[in-house]
């Protein structure tokens, strides 16, 4: 996982499995960059292979705090077999998939 | 500046008003079909000029025989285009007693409502819910509680008027109109219980609760609420205690400047307590660590029967232990129905002398069958039903609840579900209660702990079937869905012998299980409350109503646990 800053932008680098176990360790760097002037996220899954719950608990979380501030957040390069996870969980219509 | 007061002193005053509670209850308790009789025929007397009261001759009735054979039964429904009415200024149409909020329903069995409630009910509703409490701990533990604070976990949000009249869960309603924002008697500053929408403020309830030693109780709605903050607690316990020893507020917790700088203004540095914190929790968690933070622990209170059941018993084997627990009785967007009187009992009494009770036998449909109050027999299985102070006439509350006894001459009552919950694939209707037993068993049997579970009555294979979808915390590799799935079937015949003709004859199918991947509960509430549901107002699925529940769930199978 790697997480770039770039002014009032994170872009957020999901590689291999996102899950129980790497999903806190993912949230704590998250919160250590998540500073008061960040209102765009980017989260660019092109090397995850696999999501779980715990994952997508992250995603949604970042989501919950860029809507109370008016932030935006975006989830790109989803492969196919995650991009079901989204679809079928219905979590496709309240984030922004591209 | 005024000085503090201390706990005791405020507690108290809400003491006072909860022993008047109390005793107001007992004192209809030797004959409560009297003063109910009474109430009834006040609310009739007070109410038979409004639409709803000429529109069913309220006039005409005198006694409690005329109320059942004149008045029908009522849903929300009945009264939508009334409350409609009422929001666009009219007054009187259906209660004398006026307006003081709508509650917002959990939306349980659909879309959220607005269950207009008066002052009067509001009133009532504090008296038993937040008051009496005290009065019921006091005469069990002694008041050495008094001394603490309270760590509240309940929060308003979601607030919004409607004409000027507040909107939002009865819940928020409760904690915007009770004091609890003191800081004499909680741990969380009212930036917390009334957070603004920006604000992390499961943070600052773990935060401040943690900063105070002497906790008495933990206060909640759902007792899942406890739960996720212990997990939070786990989960977070550095940062915390880092910002316990500076008197900080860490960058990465969410709150506007304003918020921020406020609290940080209040807050103090506090090395010793950090220090003892991070000993604590260096040792690990287990059961006794509620009353290593917080060892004056009396007890808890929050909502822990039904559907919650399941929380308080993972909440007592990981992080509380035998701390008793004060369990909220049964409550509504309606009104407080019933109040509990003992600890760590599931029964509880109903408010006789705010509420006109009927009961309807399940299965029973005729509205002049009901029975009253001293009527029930105990084991009896009803139908609650209410007329109430807020407008609401013979009201189908569609919660079931099983007679267990008497305190006095009040019947107790256990919660049993909400009726239009059940699987019922061939006419065996099983409820939820049912279907958790065969879960617990199972989990018993096996060896393994859940989170939560629910079931898809799946009617589109042939034949039908029962498919649960179970939350295993921490699986072992040895655990098999094939074992879970033969024990619950087992046990469905046990607590519905309905089942041993349809499984041998074949008309439904053998039950099938999935394990889910662990946290899809939190996920589920998470994506709730992003599509803007109030996370006081979310319960847990149980029974898979919808193809987007069942989508939801049947992706998040754990593949790694072998069928």
């Amino acid at each position: 996982m790697s997480i770039t800053k770039n002014a009032n932008k994170l872009t957020i680098a999901v590689e291999g499995k996102l899950d129980r176990t790497s999903a806190p360790e993912l949230e704590a760097k998250i919160n250590e960059v998540m500073t008061e002037d960040i209102n765009e996220v980017e989260f660019d899954l092109a090397k995850a292979v696999y999501i779980s719950s715990a994952g997508l608990r992250v995603i949604v979380g970042v989501q919950k705090k860029m809507s109370k501030i008016e932030g935006t957040m975006v989830i790109t390069n989803i492969p196919e077999l995650i991009l079901e996870i989204f679809t079928e969980t219905g979590l496709s219509e309240i984030l922004t998939l591209r | 500046m005024s000085e503090s007061v201390g706990p005791r002193a405020k507690n108290e005053e809400l003491l006072v008003r909860g022993e008047k509670a109390w005793n107001a209850l007992m004192e209809v308790s030797d004959n409560p079909r009297s003063t109910n009789e009474s109430l009834i025929l006040k609310i009739i007397q007070d109410n038979k000029d409004t639409e709803y009261g000429k529109a069913h001759n309220f006039s005409d009735i005198h006694s409690i025989e005329d109320f059942k054979r004149i008045v029908p039964f009522s849903v929300f429904d009945d009264y939508a285009d009334l409350v409609f009415r009422e929001l666009h200024g009219e007054k009187d149409l259906h209660s004398v007693y006026g307006v003081n909020q709508y509650n917002r329903s959990s939306g349980t069995m659909g879309n959220p409502k607005k269950i207009p409630m008066s002052k009067t009910s509001m009133e009532y509703f504090l008296d038993y819910t937040q008051a009496c409490p005290y009065s019921v701990v006091k005469r069990l533990l002694g008041d050495a509680f008094m001394d603490g604070k309270i760590l509240s976990i309940c929060e308003a949000s979601g607030i919004s008027y409607v004409n000027g009249i507040r909107y939002c869960g009865v819940s928020g309603q409760m904690v915007q109109d009770w004091n609890y924002q003191l800081p004499e008697v909680c741990t969380a500053p009212g930036e917390a219980s009334v957070p603004e929408p920006e604000t992390n403020s499961r943070y600052l309830h773990a935060r401040y609760g943690l900063s105070e030693k002497n906790v008495t109780c933990l206060d909640t709605k759902f007792m899942t609420f406890v739960l996720e903050m212990f997990k939070y607690i786990s989960d977070n316990w550095q940062l915390i205690c880092d910002d316990i020893e500076k008197g900080t507020i860490d960058a990465s917790i969410r709150m506007s400047d304003e918020v921020r700088k406020k609290l940080e203004s209040e807050l103090k540095p506090m090395p010793e307590r950090a220090q003892e914190l991070r000993k604590i929790f260096e040792e690990g968690f287990d059961n006794t660590i509620a009353k290593k933070i917080w060892p004056d622990l009396q007890f808890i209170h929050g909502v822990s029967t039904g559907t919650f059941s399941a929380y308080l018993k993972h909440l007592r084997d990981d992080y509380t232990g035998n701390v008793p627990a004060l369990m909220r009785g049964i409550t509504a967007s309606e009104g407080a129905f019933t109040i509990p009187f003992e600890l760590d009992n599931p029964n509880s009494i109903p408010t006789a002398n705010t509420i006109f009770f009927e009961f309807l036998p399940l299965d029973e449909d005729d509205p002049t069958k009901t029975l009253l109050i001293d009527e029930v027999q105990e084991g009896g299985e009803y139908e609650m039903i209410v007329t109430t102070f807020s407008g609401l006439y013979r009201y189908r509350t569609r919660d079931a609840i099983r007679i267990t006894g008497h305190y006095r001459n009040l019947p107790t009552m256990e919660y049993l579900y909400r009726i239009d919950q059940c699987v019922n694939l061939t006419g065996e209707k099983t409820y939820e209660p049912a279907l958790r037993k065969t879960v617990d068993v199972a989990a018993q049997e096996l060896g393994f702990k859940y989170t939560d579970f629910c079931v898809h009555p799946d009617s589109d294979s042939a034949p039908s079937k029962y498919v649960y979808y179970i939350e295993v915390i921490d699986p072992q590799p040895t655990l098999r869905c094939s074992a879970i799935a033969e024990i619950i079937q087992r046990e469905l015949m046990v607590v519905n012998p309905l089942m041993v003709t349809k499984f041998e004859r074949n008309l439904i199918g053998p039950v099938e299980v999935h394990v889910l991947q662990e946290d899809t509960y939190l996920l589920y509430r998470d994506k709730q409350i992003l599509m803007g549901g109030a996370s006081t107002q979310l319960k847990p699925v149980k029974i898979i109503m919808n193809e987007a529940q069942l989508r939801f769930f049947r992706i998040l199978v754990e593949k790694e646990v072998a069928q």
